[in-house]
């Protein structure tokens, strides 16, 4: 046998099957690359047409019904046939058979046919080009004649094709000559054993064509998947973010079309998007070539989330600052530096709504528009990238935060999640070539530049959210006389609202609060036992206010307490009834039920105790008492055990015995426990539901005091998921809460924290927030003067 | 479809939960239970069920569209029918939420607070949901 002196590669025909299907993610990305090749033939239109596709579908139906039928009959006939043999008779069924033959046939003609009208391809092009594997671009070719930068860089987009259909025909109209070039190509070939790649003959043909005709035109026909209308809209959807909006960069734009059939009926489509004109926050930032960050413009619209009024529309360079590096923990500035990834520019448009849906007070813009306007925020949020123009992919997908705003936005209040942002980072290989590819064209390499790209988007971000905050204290002090009687509108609605207030009692309180309006935007309340009156009502309903906010903190909880009694009681009912006790079962159940009932009557304790001391508060009974924390303290923390153990919460007492009686109202006492204590469980169950881990760790509430000089001090920790600096000056404004998106923990009233230093202020002492002294989480100082306080 | 020959998952967090609805349901119902998204879809692969119920709440997260989407990925593939559902027993806006579960083709979203009205309701919609299969 003689040895050979070299060996080389050879390219089997399954190579297209390697670069097609097995390479492209999914059929959208796979269309996808054939709109690049029009882009990066000067397209200006591209037409994108689904024909042949419902009949197949119908059809498809019906070979699954009469698959389903058949199936059920055999198992009636014999249930413990096996999996295996029922397919073998099913395939074998005369019925089964015909159908699935029709439908073949019907998805040999199902057919997806793009059109453009860009340069088109000669001859030599198709040859040296479309038909090279790995064809490098010379350096004349990275820029097309209209000035548009290449997009498809590796030579292997065109394999998509392979992933979409089982055959493609080509249609290359070039400018000037009068004939178009068909090529016809045979995927199945392709995947025929022993054959080799550059063996295969695609048969090409010429017809005459008008000279001035130009483009391609690509039909791919026999689609290997069903494209229903679902999913050709969600492709729309994704197409209408790959390109920049025309206004954004002209050499970008150019128009998709999209025609399929419903119902009989032909429907065309243009690719677009309206939403960014509703934006209620837009602001642009540009990363200079000497690293300096600066604010082109910035927007709000009318906002009525707080009451205040915003409408400013800022122009020009609002604000400018150098580049920083965040530490690792995102919280503090690093040092200025020089950023790596070279200049580039952020655009974001914000769109509030609360977790539930609603608009947040932007119903003048968001009712403008038609249909759910939410869910297509939604799909086209998050922040993308585009390169020269075009969407570098996964980046800004439904599942890709890469700049962890939905982390912030849940730690952080008045931040939105990516599901609310539409926003886009814009660089070009020339002046970002930092920015490098992996090899695979899905991403980008995670490198230094990349990072710094990262940092100028947060740190963009984060410079919008305190400039918007600062506008907005702004014009809440211009506007504070206003403020009060809009306050009593919303402490209204919140009684209404609150599950956890009795209805006897909600309407009273809403009568009460009826007449503190009137009062309040009345000319004068000239009358000093009338305003006495009406802040001894006011404190009591900041009191009930505070019950409800404790109730709704684990109402959660509740009504799964409730859930178990019920079912575990029908469980009992059953066993009784039947032919056989089963005792152990109902022991079981009756174990079950026990500490359910335990915690709620504990709870209910609380709450009618509560009750009974807000009743203290009626003109003929107020008088401060002398309260003994530690006494107050252990009586809630035995209420809320329950509560305690079911989220591994250790509740921590340690009151100093030295601590001296305080003269206040009681239920002043409890609503600033209660409140505090409420706030802790949130924050811990946020940080539970988002790290897994930390709730085995388990969670600390711990509350000590400390006695100064001219003051009593508690001190109120936990372990949660704290909060931020930029966010402590905020978290005491009325109406302030962070987003929820946790099925235990609902959005927050904002009313809690603004309670308790109300309360405090009364006291004529402060409450301010700390770093925790236990790990992470925070802590809240309480400061009493002693010369009040005590009797 | 004949209820014998349609396997249940109901997906829910808690086991006590869990315990009772398995004496209630598991006598007319071949109903399977999993406890955690964790294991969803290694039991979708295995039971391959033609009615999938999923708690709204999940150890404090809400996973529809996960599941949904699971669902698309294992079970329909394979050519049997399957519906989905939605439950839950918080008061939540029941419309706001069924027209979530909708869009991600959920056949139904509904209320269940352990009461015996809800669960006989809760059957209803079963049998119509697998007779229609």
């Amino acid at each position: 046998m003689t040895k050979p002196t070299f060996l080389k590669y050879d390219v089997s025909g399954r190579l297209a099957k390697l670069l097609g299907r097995d390479s492209v993610s999914t059929d959208e990305a796979a269309l996808f690359e054939l709109v690049k090749n029009s882009y990066d033939a000067d397209a200006t239109k591209v037409k994108i047409i689904f024909e042949n596709l419902e009949k197949f579908q119908k059809e498809y139906k019906i070979l699954e019904t009469i698959k389903e039928k058949i199936t059920t009959k055999i198992r009636s006939n014999n249930p413990k046939i096996d999996v295996n043999q029922i397919e073998k008779i099913v395939n074998n069924s005369p019925e089964y058979i015909s159908q699935k033959n029709f439908v073949n046939k019907l998805q040999k003609v199902t057919k997806i046919t793009i059109i453009d009208n860009g340069q088109g391809m000669t001859i030599q092009q198709m040859e040296n080009k479309w038909m090279k594997i790995g064809v490098q671009k010379e350096s004349g070719e990275q820029f097309t004649p209209k000035g548009r930068r290449v997009v498809g860089e590796k030579g292997v987009g065109r394999f998509a094709v392979e992933k979409l259909a089982r055959k493609t025909l080509i249609k290359a109209r070039t400018q000037n000559l009068t004939y178009s070039s068909i090529l016809v190509c045979d995927w199945d070939e392709f995947e025929k054993s022993g054959k080799e790649l550059t063996k295969i003959k695609l048969p090409i043909q010429y017809i005459k064509k008008n000279p001035d005709d130009h483009g391609v035109t690509i039909e791919l026909i026999g689609l290997r998947e069903e494209w229903t209308e679902k999913k050709i809209l969600n492709f729309m959807n994704q197409l209408s973010t790959l390109v920049l909006p025309e206004k954004v960069n002209e050499k970008a734009a150019f128009m998709v079309t999209v025609a399929y059939t419903k119902n009989g009926k032909n429907i065309s489509k243009n690719v677009q998007s309206n939403l960014l004109k509703h934006a209620p926050y837009k602001f642009q930032t540009e990363l200079t070539k000497d690293s300096m960050i600066k604010f082109n413009y910035l927007i709000y619209k009318n906002e009525q989330i707080i009451p205040n009024k915003r409408n400013k529309h800022y122009e020009g360079i609002i604000e400018e600052f150098p580049f920083v590096h965040f530490d690792e923990s995102d919280k503090k500035l690093g040092q200025v530096t020089i950023a790596k990834c070279g200049p580039s520019r952020f655009s974001f448009y914000g769109f509030p709504f609360d977790p539930s849906g609603r608009e947040l007070g932007w119903k003048e813009w968001y009712s403008k528009t038609k249909g759910s306007f939410q869910d297509d925020v939604a799909k086209m949020s998050g922040i993308k990238i585009y390169r020269d123009g075009f969407r570098v992919r996964p980046y800004g997908d439904a599942a890709d935060d890469w700049i962890g705003a939905g982390s912030q936005a849940r730690t952080s209040a008045g931040k939105l999640p990516p599901k609310n942002i539409i926003g886009w980072v814009e660089i070009s290989r020339d002046k970002n070539e930092n920015i490098l590819d992996t090899t695979t064209r899905e991403k980008i390499i995670e490198n230094d530049a990349f990072i710094d790209l990262k940092d100028f988007i947060a740190e963009s971000m984060r410079r919008f959210y305190i400039f918007s905050e600062k506008m907005r204290q702004e014009i809440v002090k211009k506007e504070s006389k206003r403020r009060t009687p809009q306050l009593v509108k919303k402490l209204a609605l919140f009684i209404t609202n609150e599950p956890g207030i009795a209805k006897e009692s909600k309407t009273k309180l809403l009568t009460s609060l009826d007449n503190i309006q009137s009062e309040l935007t009345g000319e004068t309340l000239s009358v000093e036992s009338k305003t006495t009156e009406l802040m001894d009502e006011l404190s009591a309903y900041r009191n009930l206010a505070s019950l409800g906010i404790t109730t709704g903190a684990v109402s959660h909880e509740i009504k799964d307490y409730l859930k178990k009694i019920l079912l575990h009681s029908g469980v009992i009912k059953r066993g009784l009834a039947g032919p056989e006790i089963d005792v152990t079962k109902l022991k079981q159940s009756l174990e079950i039920i026990e500490p359910s009932v335990e915690n709620l009557t504990e709870f209910m304790e609380l709450i009618s105790n509560f009750t009974a001391d807000l009743a203290s508060r009626k003109k003929e009974f107020r008088k401060k008492l002398e309260i003994n924390l530690d006494t107050e303290l252990t009586a809630i923390g035995e209420s809320l055990s329950g509560f305690f153990e079911r989220w591994n919460i250790d509740f921590q007492n340690r009151i100093n015995p030295s601590t001296p009686k305080l003269l206040m109202y009681k239920a002043d006492v409890q609503s600033i426990f209660l409140n505090l204590i409420s706030n802790s469980i949130k924050s811990l169950k946020i940080l539970f539901s988002d790290y897994k881990e930390t709730k085995e760790k388990g969670g600390i509430i711990r509350v000590s005091t400390e006695i100064t000089g001219t003051n009593i001090v508690i001190k109120f920790s936990d372990n949660g998921i704290g909060i931020p600096d930029y966010d402590k000056d905020l978290v005491f404004d009325l109406f302030w809460t962070r987003a929820a998106t946790h099925q235990s923990v609902k959005s927050g009233s904002g009313l809690g924290l603004p309670i308790i230093k109300d309360i405090i202020r009364e006291y004529g002492g402060d409450i301010t927030i700390e770093d925790s002294e236990i790990e992470h989480g925070a802590t809240f100082k309480i400061t009493l003067p002693k010369e009040k306080m005590l009797a | 479809m004949n209820i014998e020959d349609c396997v249940i998952l109901y997906i829910e967090d808690d086991d006590d939960i869990i315990m009772a609805l398995k004496d209630y349901f598991v006598p007319k119902y071949n109903m399977e239970f999993v406890n955690s998204y964790d294991h969803v879809k290694k039991i979708l692969k295995k039971l391959r069920p033609c009615l999938v119920i999923v708690d709204d709440d999940l150890n404090g997260t809400s996973r529809y569209i996960e599941i949904a989407n699971d669902i698309k990925h294992i079970v329909v593939p394979t050519g049997k029918a399957v519906a989905y559902i939605g439950c839950t027993s918080l008061d939540v806006d029941m419309v706001g939420m069924k027209n979530n579960y909708k869009k991600q083709d959920y056949l139904d979203f509904i209320l269940n607070r352990g009461t015996p009205v809800d669960l006989a309701n809760m059957s209803k919609i079963i049998d119509k949901i697998i007779k229609n299969l």
